[in-house]
Formats: C-alpha cells, structure tokens, sequence
C-alpha cells in the first residue's frame, strides 16, 4: 500500500468514522459534571482575584506609607525609605501572580499551553493534580491557589538556614543496584545499521508527494535536504576541572585576545596608557556557510580558534597558531572535520580535545537512483578529516564503535585528541554511533548522557517509581584516544548537567523525575563511581518541586526551584546527604553562579534582582546584599550583573535613560562599590561582553571597543577600536 | 446572543462551567474519537474524556491564548490516555532498576468498531507512535504543532510519524 492509500484509508475509517457522542459527554452532561466535580476548580479564579486584591493591598499599603512619611518628612523621601524594602514586597507579590499566571512555571521559553497541559498530564509539568504547595516561603496564597495537595509528606522542609547553623534534614540514602550498560557493537554493526536507516528514509521520501509537509524532494522526487530525525547535541555545560574551556576572550595578563567576527585581535594591554591592536589570526568567515568563530583556547604559546558552519551538514575548523611573537602570530596547525558541528572543546594537559557530532549526510545520494544512492551512501558512513588541508582520512573501523541504535536518529559522536606538545603526530580520532545526547568533559574521560521517559516502564527508587531515567555512557581519555568503558541507567531526567566531585572523584547527578503512584515530582541524587556503579541513591528531595538550576562545589550543590527558592544540598558525605534552605526571600532566584572565592550570585530572571551570598562557610551561609533589577530580562541590553575575577562583580545598566557600569568588590563579608561609570564613559553602540579587572585598571569590552578605566573609576583612559 | 469559542474561553476562566461545556462542545467529536482510537474502546474513553475535562476546567486559568483551547485540551487528553493506557486499573507496574526492558506496552480492548485490520495495525503501534498518528489524522496537526503538543523535536516527530506510517503500511497490504 502506498502513503496516499494509506492516507485515505486512515482518512476514512479513523477520522471520518461515524461515532455516537456518548450521552455523558454531550455538552448538557459535562456541564453538570463540572457543577458536580468541578467545584473545587470552580474556585480557583476567584481565589486569582483574591490574589490579585493582595497584591493591591500591598501596593495601596506601600503607597498609603509612603504618603504618611511623605507628609511627616516633606522632604527627602526616597531617602528615608529603602526603596529596595518596598521594592521587595510589591515585586515579591508581583512574582507570585506571574507565578501562578503561568501554572507555577518559570521556565524561559514554555508556552503557556504547555504549562498549563503539563498540569494535567504525565511530563514534567504540575502533574496530574499535584500540588505545588510551598514547603517553605511565607506565601499562603500559592498554597490556596494550587490548593489540590493530595501529596503525603513524608520529608519534614528543611528549616531555614538563617545563619544559626541548623543541621537540615538528612535524606534517606541507599545503594541501588545500576543498571550497567555495555557497548552494543563495532563499525560493521553501526554501518549496516546506518544503510538500512537510510533504506528506510529513501523508501519513505519516495512515497511522498509534492506539496506535503514532509516533502523534501525537489520536485522530481530527489532529495535535497535531509532526515529530518537528525538532532544535534547539546553542549552539557558541566562542572570540568583540570581543563580550558573555550570562550570569546582570553588574557594572558599582558595580552588581551577577543574575537571580532571571524578573527582574533590580540591587543596589548601592558600599559593602560597605551593599549592598541597589535595583530589578528583568524580568517575571514564564509558567510554563505553561516560561518562562526565559536570560541578561542589560549595554551602556553598556541592560540586555538574554533570555527563551525552553521548549517545541516557544515564542516568545523580548528586552527592553531604559534603566538609567540603576539605581532605575528603563525598558522601552525589545521584540523577539519566534515559534516561535523564541534560541540565543545577543551585542553588538558597539552592535549585539545574536540568532541564533535558528525551527521550523516543522506543529501549527498541527491539524483540518484535507489540503487545508486546506496553505493554512495558507503563515502559518508564514517566521519572523516583532513589535517594541514591533505586528503580527508575516514575514522579507523577499530577506532569505530555502536553504543546503541541511536533512538533519535542516527549520528556520531567524534572524539578528537591533538598532542599540542606533537603537532606533527597524528590526531587520535574516535566515532561513538549514540543516541541524540548531551555531552560533558573532564581532564580524565568524555561523558555522553541523554534523558529518556519510558512508555511502559517504571524505575524503582526508595520514595517513588520513576518512568524517566538517564542514560550516561562513560568514555575514557587515554593516550590512545578516547575509549567506551561502561555506561549506567539512572532514575529521573537530568536537571541541567553532570557533576564531577574532584574531592571523592565520584559523579554526581541531580535528576528530576514524577512520580508513577502519586503523580508529584521529586528530585534526586545519584553518586556513581568510576565504573558508575551507584554509590549512594537519595530520592524524595523537594517533594512537589522542580530544580532549575545547580551549581557545585566542594561537596555541596546549590539549588535554585522552579518555585524562586535556593536550597544546599551537601552531597560530601555520600553516605549523609543533608538538604538546607537558604533564607533568602527578597529574590526569586532562578539563575546561580558560584565564584571561585565561595560568593553564590543569584539572580531572577524574570526581574533581574540579584543577591550575593557569601557561602564561604556553608554552614551559615549569610546574604551580603540584594539588588533590584529595573524590571525585564536578565539580559545583556537591559541590566546584567557579571561576575568577575577575584571578589569583583559588576552591574550594567543600559537602558534609554539610565546607563551606568558599576563595579563591586567583596571584601571581608561585604560588599563595596568601587567605581560607578556614566553614560558618555562607555560606548553603548555595541553589545556589552566583559570587564577584566586588572592591576591598574579597568577594561570594558564590548563588540567592537575596550575602553579603559582608571581602577577608582575616576577617569576615562583611553578607548580602542578593534 | 452566541459568543465566539475564544470569548467562551474568556468567560470559562472566570468560573464560568457553562461556558466551558459549549467550548467544548465544538471539539468533543474529537476529543472522543482521539480517546476511543487511542484507548481502544469506549468506556476508557469517556473515563479519558471526563478526567481530561476536569483536568482542563480546574488549570484553564493557566490557559493564557484562548485561541490555543484545543490544543490544550488535546495536549491534556493524550496525556490522560497515555497514564490510563500505561497503567491500566491504576496499577503501577514497578520493576528494580537493574531488570528493565523496552518491551513493555499497554493493551486494549475491542469496541471500536474498528475493521481487525485496522485494529491489527493500530495495536502494532507504541503509544507514542499511536499518539502521534492519531494526533495527525484527527487533530489534524503538523508535526512542528505535534511537537509543541508532546514536547519533542518536529523532526523526531516527523521520524516517528513516518516509521509508525510505515507499520501501518506493512500491515493493511
């Protein structure tokens, strides 16, 4: 049967089959229904208005206190008041309207349908009438306002941890046994796998008809684009140690290097009377290809740029250069990988590693007849590259290996090991057949990990049965290479990233999952060993809460909820996992940045507040200040705080009719501001991208200029254009 | 004096159940031949049908585009099926972790009135590979909406649509 029977048929006895409505669901039935069983639903607008009249109140309140202390005081108001302490109320208030407005969600990005679906459904929205009642937190209102709670609470909240050092609840832990995951096959098992993947998707792009959805042919029925099932994965951002992560600006202390379309400018920055563009390395991007310059490694003496194409099939680039003389950088080395987008990259211990996903290119067969594209098909089974532009060389098949039939379309992973110390020798290149995954790398091994809900299965924990879970394939940096040595299954779905504990050398993942009885989300930890089996399993963590975000460190994650609060889970004891709450009520907190010298910054999205934490001893974690975003995104245009070196941190404002650069420093538990920068200071034309602060000065980069500060902000030096 | 649905969607929001049974009212055809042919039969289905409804009338004030009403309700039925197809009787079935296998899947009974066929063919289907087929030729969806409605990639969509399609070929020669 061809596509367009198959069409009809299913057009006729599926969807124009005459059904009988039965009686119960006739609109006159479910409107009783709802009169009968909705009641309790049938509140919860009012209980918006409620809400919304408390918000008001609030704002009245505010706004009849500022009128009395008007009167009393006259003058000087705004300076008798904390506008930050009336600022907080109202925006606290506003906060949880939104809250609710979106169904609990605060996720950048979810529609509101999805959201509210997911309230009734079984992913990871509110659950299938689960409540989303505050553990913690002093609003009654969003407990009313979900006010479903069906869910046993079996955790005592953990207390505040408001300086007093209480201990926090403890979580139950156990041992699970791991699922333990082995490599499925070889390079003959991966390309007869591919060929018949492609078999299918010729015979079903041959089937469709001009004008479809899907049609991807070019008229004549040839292929002109590709699969549609191929993904790409996604950079698993991870905690790495013991390695360089690429970035768009690097220093050296001397040099400043900073990525201008697709090269680098090396500007010296020796002396900030006198910082000036010395030289470029790079080239010029193809624009046609969507070319990008995706990131620059800086390792003793070679400067690493790392270009990509930004189409379904583009090549990536890597090219090093000698940068000894900085007034003449030399090409020195080039590595190219076709059809390949560079995921990530990274040195380590004068090794870069690339890991890259290399797509198979089924357009190539374009024209062709079946039997014809099948034979071409055979030049792209394997990912191929060419160094210092010689022939491109394909993977090696012993170096070739199926870690599973790739469940969202097929792909491969490739590993690429460069010895900067040798760069005559040659790459170590490597292809793993996976699954659609994210991806994270330490010093020591590659991680490839991909969340999975399962349709029929459920996982067994201690609090709870789970139908999602992880993957996580475990692959081993050695001096041959990257090698596959084991892989695991877990409860949940990865809230973020991996974490590696450099402490214990244990990995350490938070994951999110609902549970199958109850319908309420939790949140959970698994620690695994070196061959990933489970050490330690705590589930039943924030029982009817979602994880936004996780940061770690020493031990202890930082946790910020769906839900605007920040918790401390201290992971260091594998055997004792303790969870805390951080007190901290004036920011809704969904973004986390851990500095190096233990300061947590915390920052709201939605509104753009932010808090500084000092975390230095977790134990009495202590909020050092709180500062009220002017509304909006948490955005480079519009106000941003960044995080800088050594204690400092600095604000950015740059809206129409405020513009300031502020920059902060923490010293001894407090925070100082040390120079303030006003509008005609910094050219705001362009896109503000970092501040070092050095040792006699400041410097401002933007898109397109480095501005230079006197450190006590009490001058403009200078300005280069680069 | 007839109100538009988005209009009734407005004054469903407000605790309005009245209103929110005539909106519904335009898409229960659907929404009941989704629940019968993803169910396989009719008292799961109307079981399907009233749950997703309440579902749906208790967080419609989360709805915020009342032009996105079906969909929703689409998006909020397929989920109750899905639970009620995966975990009949409400009985959670729980294996450890180190015993699981991908060969789980839900059955069905028959009061479809379905050709066995048809049937044959439908029941060869996963759940999600049902959802995403049933999605299409009922609710008539693309597979970028598809996916917006399942929270998966319009490609992965599209891939499974075409490997279920192709089931379904294999099968009704």
């Amino acid at each position: 049967m061809n596509k367009k029977d198959l069409k009809k048929r299913l057009e006729k006895e599926i969807a124009g089959k005459e059904i009988n409505l039965p009686q119960t669901l006739s609109a006159g039935n479910i409107e009783k229904l709802l009169a009968e069983k909705g009641e309790e639903a049938a509140e919860l607008p009012e209980e918006r208005v409620k809400i919304r009249h408390t918000g008001r109140k609030i704002m009245y309140a505010a706004a009849v206190l500022i009128l009395i202390i008007g009167i009393g005081a006259a003058a000087g108001l705004n300076a008798d008041i904390e506008p930050g302490i009336i600022s907080g109320e109202t925006q606290g208030t506003t906060a949880h309207i939104h809250e609710q407005e979106n169904g609990g969600s605060n996720e950048p990005g979810k529609s509101d349908e999805t959201t509210a679906a997911g309230a009734a459904g079984t992913t990871e929205g509110t659950g299938g009438g689960e409540a989303e009642k505050p553990q913690t937190g002093d609003s009654q209102d969003e407990g009313s306002e979900h006010g479903q709670s069906e869910q046993p609470q079996t955790q005592k909240p953990p207390e505040a941890n408001n300086g007093n050092g209480e201990e926090g609840v403890i979580l139950n832990t156990q041992k699970l046994p791991t699922q333990q995951l082995t490599a499925g096959g070889g390079c003959n098992e991966a390309e007869e796998l591919i060929l018949e993947d492609f078999r299918e998707y010729y015979d079903y792009f041959e089937t469709l008809e001009p004008g479809d959805e899907d049609d991807i042919t070019d008229g004549d029925g040839n292929l002109n684009a590709l699969a549609p099932s191929l993904g790409s994965p996604q950079t698993g951002g991870s905690d790495l140690y013991s390695r360089d992560n690429p970035d768009y600006i690097k220093t050296d202390g001397d040099y400043i290097f900073v990525c201008s379309g697709g090269k680098v400018k090396i500007i010296s920055a020796k002396n900030p009377d006198n910082v000036k563009v010395v030289s470029s390395a790079g080239r010029e991007l193809n624009e046609e290809k969507k070319e990008k310059l995706t990131g620059i490694h800086l390792h003793k003496n070679y400067l690493i740029l790392s270009y990509y194409e930004d189409t379904d099939y583009g090549d990536s680039e890597m090219l090093i250069y000698d940068v000894s003389n900085k007034a003449a950088p030399e090409l020195v080395y080039t590595y190219r990988q076709k059809s390949s987008k560079a995921v990530t990259s990274s040195v380590t211990e004068g090794e870069l590693i690339i890991i890259s996903d290399y797509r198979i290119d089924y357009s190539y067969t374009k024209g062709l007849s079946f039997e014809d594209a099948c034979k071409e098909i055979e030049d792209v089974l394997r990912p191929s590259y060419s160094v210092n532009g010689g022939e491109y060389t394909s993977v090696k098949a012993e170096n070739i290996t199926m870690i599973n039939k790739g469940g969202n379309g097929l792909h491969y992973i490739v590993s690429t090991v460069i010895d900067l110390n040798s760069l005559n020798e040659e790459p170590k290149t490597d292809a793993f057949l996976c699954s659609r995954c994210n991806i994270a790398v330490t010093g020591k091994a590659v991680y490839l990990y991909y969340s999975v809900e399962y349709s029929s299965l459920y996982l067994t924990g201690i609090n709870g049965s789970y139908s999602q879970g992880t993957y996580i394939y475990k692959l081993d940096i050695t001096g041959d290479g990257v090698k596959f040595r084991c892989g695991a299954v877990i409860c949940g779905n990865v809230t973020e990233r991996l974490f590696f504990d450099s402490g214990d050398g244990y990995l350490k993942v938070i994951t999110n999952a609902t549970d199958g009885k109850t319908g309420i989300k939790l949140s959970m930890i698994t620690i695994l060993d070196e061959n990933l089996n489970t050490v330690s399993f705590a589930d039943g963590i924030l029982r009817g809460k979602k994880i936004a975000e996780t940061v770690f460190s020493g031990g202890l994650f930082y946790l910020a909820l769906s839900s605007g609060e920040v918790y401390v889970l201290d992971a260091s004891d594998s055997q004792k996992v303790k969870l805390k709450n951080i007190s901290l009520k004036d920011v809704f907190v969904t973004i986390l940045s851990l500095s190096e010298d233990g300061y947590l910054f915390a920052a709201d999205f939605q509104e753009g507040d932010f808090a500084v934490i000092d975390v230095r001893n977790p134990e009495k974690a202590e909020v050092l200040g709180v500062y009220k975003g002017e509304g909006g995104f948490f955005m480079p245009e519009k106000y941003v705080f960044y995080h800088l070196n050594d204690s400092y941190f600095s604000s950015f404002t740059a809206y129409t009719y405020s513009r300031s650069f502020i920059i902060y420093k923490i010293e001894n538990g407090e925070i100082k501001k040390t120079a303030e920068y006003e509008d005609e200071s910094i050219n705001y034309k362009k896109v503000f991208r970092r501040c070092i602060v050095g040792e006699n000065a400041v410097y401002v980069i933007n898109e397109k200029y480095i501005t230079v500060f006197a450190k006590d902000g009490s001058a403009k030096i200078g300005e280069v254009e680069f | 004096m007839t109100l538009e649905p988005e209009e009734l969607v407005r004054e469903a929001r407000c605790g309005n159940g009245k209103a929110f049974a005539q909106v519904y009212s335009f898409y229960a055809y659907d929404l009941y031949r989704f629940a019968l042919f993803y169910t396989g039969n009719g008292a799961d289905a109307e079981d399907c049908v009233q749950e997703a409804v309440l579902l749906a009338y208790k967080n419609i004030a989360a709805l915020k585009k009342a032009s996105s009403f079906k969909s929703w309700m689409f998006k909020i039925l397929s989920n109750v099926c899905k639970t009620k197809l995966l975990n009949p009787a409400d009985k959670l079935e729980s294996i450890p972790i180190h015993e699981i296998s991908d060969t789980y899947g839900g059955k069905c009974q028959e009061d479809t009135g379905l050709s066995p066929e048809m049937k044959e063919a439908l029941d060869s289907l996963d759940p999600e590979e049902k959802q995403i087929v049933l999605l299409s030729i009922i609710g008539r969806y693309k597979s970028s909406e598809i996916g917006r409605l399942l929270e998966m990639n319009p490609g992965t969509v599209r891939s499974k649509l075409s490997r279920a399609l192709k089931k379904l070929r294999e099968i009704l020669r």
